[in-house]
């Protein structure tokens, strides 16, 4: 009797996974997206930047190898996009600004060639969604920053879009940032800015108001800056977010405030960094990274204001 | 769609986003130097602009045994080059990294190697600025300034977005000049335009517009500024070279021993010319960039001597204005004599 049972449940086995032929590892690396989903608010809330930082490799590495099993699952690109633009900026460009700092040219160059190359990888994933979107994506980019516009508004259109347009812009931006020297990158940032947009477009509170945060960043910084825009646009971001996504004084300190030669703001906004407590949980790894690099500026205030008595 | 919840990685994307424009602030952990010169530059962080000022830093150092250090205030975060000028006249800066733009508010007269049709090639400048260097560091020096080095920018051509190919294709034009920029308006009016005089950050808003519709810019700046975006065409041939120059504060410079001067004037010819190879790249990078997506390419060859005949009576223009005609004579004598 119970060989019998275990006949049957053995074919009945045989039968279903034959149903799905030779796709039970696709259907586990479709499942495992759930999984990401899931777990990530674990290391959104984590607490030990070098724990964290330590991990990050081992999740990209797995990443792309379920990404070999289900290149389109939309959760599992975005993840490993993500993975690669968080771990390049919170982690590799964090040692660029102290490598810097300490005059070691060599091993920030050869950190930011290393950052460049994941932000490709992100920059080149991003596409691939897109494309997965709507054919044309390639022939808008070509066109430029209107048509480019127009294709986000025909296939990202609902609110639920908003962080597949971030993460496009996102990585494209970073790539940028890192890849400076090349002429025809820098030409891109256009396109990066119509990407961030229109993910404020879609949903203006996402991720803490982060796409928000980050045109604010764009305004003060790009050339030549608009420093009234940058300046209305973190205001509505630090009132947004109750001024618990630290992240946000940070930034308005490092670009509003520096390009203003404001160091009263500059100071004022790095030390409520620094005395704030765990004010946002969701977003605790984000703010503990926020906190290193304020006490980090703050220690180098005479590098950022050719002149403290203005 | 499912949504991702990935904050922590987004909330530090924004720091990624440093783009041309940004700050950029090296420190130094070695003892703090004798003299910091505290210099200002529109070249953003992680540029390859940057990076060769570095590298000019540490080659000062080097020379002058620490005694000497310069400390770069990048990407405009001192403002725009006429914001550097003021700052060094005031002390709160002590040297300058600009272009045509703030070396003509140094000392005017510089302004003659931007005349139109003058030098459009970088053999004839670089004779130019070997051969006259006597001349133009006086002027800089009366007006209180050491000029440490020269420097270029890329090569300054017309931008459209109508076609064009004769100068009296842009008389119905709206056509860009900088309010600081006496030549381009020149030239422009010249051929019968009339100049819209903006600051550079109203350029950009101005061709959404349409109150402007022609700029002169290099590929790099087209690029860096992002205009090309608004602009459907551009000129092959340059009218001109964008000069540009390092400058120092005089009083800043005599605070240096005679030694330490020397070491400061020798690494800044050297990085000076470093960093024209890079201009002179990135300008064709540049160009070549802005072709690839849709830019057209000017052929004005065949109206050339119209534009050199507009050329010519702009510089006769400018002539008592803005240069003496024995400045633009000796110009025009050291850039004939190959």
């Amino acid at each position: 009797m119970v060989a019998a049972k275990l006949i049957r449940w053995t074919v009945l086995a045989w039968i279903v996974s034959s149903l799905f032929a030779c796709d039970t590892a696709k259907f586990a690396a479709d499942s495992t997206s759930g999984l990401f989903q899931r777990a990530a608010p674990a290391i959104e809330q984590y607490w030990d930047y070098d724990t964290a930082g330590a991990a990050f490799p081992a999740s990209i590495i797995q990443l792309e190898g379920i990404l070999r099993v289900v290149p389109d699952n939309e959760v599992v690109v975005m993840s490993t996009i993500g993975a690669y633009v968080g771990y390049g900026n919170g982690w590799i460009e964090d040692r660029v600004e102290v490598a810097d700092s300490e005059d070691q040219w060599e091993e920030a160059e050869a950190l930011r060639a290393r950052a460049l190359i994941m932000y490709e990888r992100a920059w080149d994933l991003s596409k691939h969604l897109m494309r997965l979107r709507g054919e044309d994506f390639d022939e808008a980019l070509t066109k430029g920053p209107d048509a480019l516009d127009e294709w986000l508004h025909t296939y990202l259109s609902e609110s639920a879009d908003a962080p597949l347009a971030f993460w496009a812009g996102a990585s494209l931006g970073a790539r940028i940032n890192m890849g400076m020297e090349d002429m025809d990158t820098v030409a891109d940032l256009p396109l990066a800015k119509v990407f961030l947009a229109h993910s404020v477009e879609l949903d203006p509170d996402w991720l803490f108001m982060t796409p928000m945060m980050t045109l604010g960043v764009l305004a003060a910084s790009e050339f030549p800056p608009d420093m009234d825009r940058a300046k209305s646009i973190f205001d509505v971001v630090l009132e947004g977010t109750e001024r618990r996504n630290l992240m946000v004084q940070l930034n308005m300190a490092r670009y509003y405030a520096v390009n203003k030669g404001d160091s009263k703001l500059f100071r004022d906004l790095l030390n409520e960094v620094l005395d704030a407590g765990d004010v946002l949980p969701e977003a605790r790894l984000s703010n503990v990274i926020a906190r290193r690099r304020a006490e980090r500026y703050l220690d180098q205030i005479e590098y950022f204001f050719s002149d403290l008595s203005e | 769609m499912s949504r991702l919840r990935v904050a922590f990685l987004a909330t530090v994307v924004a720091g990624a986003f440093m783009l041309p424009g940004t700050v950029t602030s090296p420190p130094t952990a070695s003892a703090e130097a004798a003299t910091v010169i505290r210099f200002a530059s529109l070249a953003p962080a992680g540029s390859a602009f940057m990076k060769v000022m570095k590298a000019w830093n540490r080659s000062l150092k080097q020379q002058t045994s620490n005694r000497v250090e310069l400390r770069f205030y990048s990407g405009g975060s001192q403002g725009d080059e006429r914001d550097f000028i003021r700052k060094v006249r005031a002390g709160q800066m002590d040297a300058a990294g600009v272009t045509t733009t703030g070396l003509g508010m140094v000392a005017r007269p510089v302004l003659v190697l931007t005349a139109p049709g003058l030098i459009t090639e970088y053999d004839q400048l670089e004779r130019a600025r070997t051969e006259l260097n006597d001349r133009f560091s006086k002027l800089f020096a009366d007006a209180g300034f050491q000029l440490l080095a020269w420097g270029e920018a890329g090569k300054n051509r017309i931008f459209s977005v109508n076609a064009f190919a004769a100068p009296e294709d842009l008389k119905s034009g709206r056509p860009w000049a900088w309010k600081d920029d006496p030549v381009f308006a020149e030239f422009v009016s010249v051929i019968g335009a009339n100049p819209v005089r903006l600051g550079v950050p109203e350029v950009y808003p101005g061709l959404q517009t349409r109150m402007i519709d022609i700029v002169p810019a290099s590929a790099i700046g087209a690029v860096a500024l992002q205009w090309y975006t608004r602009l459907k065409y551009m000129a092959k041939d340059n009218f001109g070279i964008i000069v540009g120059g390092s400058i120092i504060k005089q009083e800043k410079f005599d605070q240096l021993s005679e030694e330490d001067q020397k070491a400061l004037l020798e690494t800044s010819e050297r990085a000076a010319r470093a960093l024209d190879t890079i201009a002179r790249r990135d300008d064709d990078r540049a160009y070549r960039s802005m072709v690839s997506r849709g830019v057209v390419e000017v052929d004005t060859s065949a109206h050339q001597a119209k534009w050199d005949s507009v050329a010519a009576q702009t510089r006769k223009n400018l002539t008592g204005r803005v240069y003496s005609k024995s400045l633009l004579d000796s110009v025009q004598a050291v850039v004939a004599n190959k």
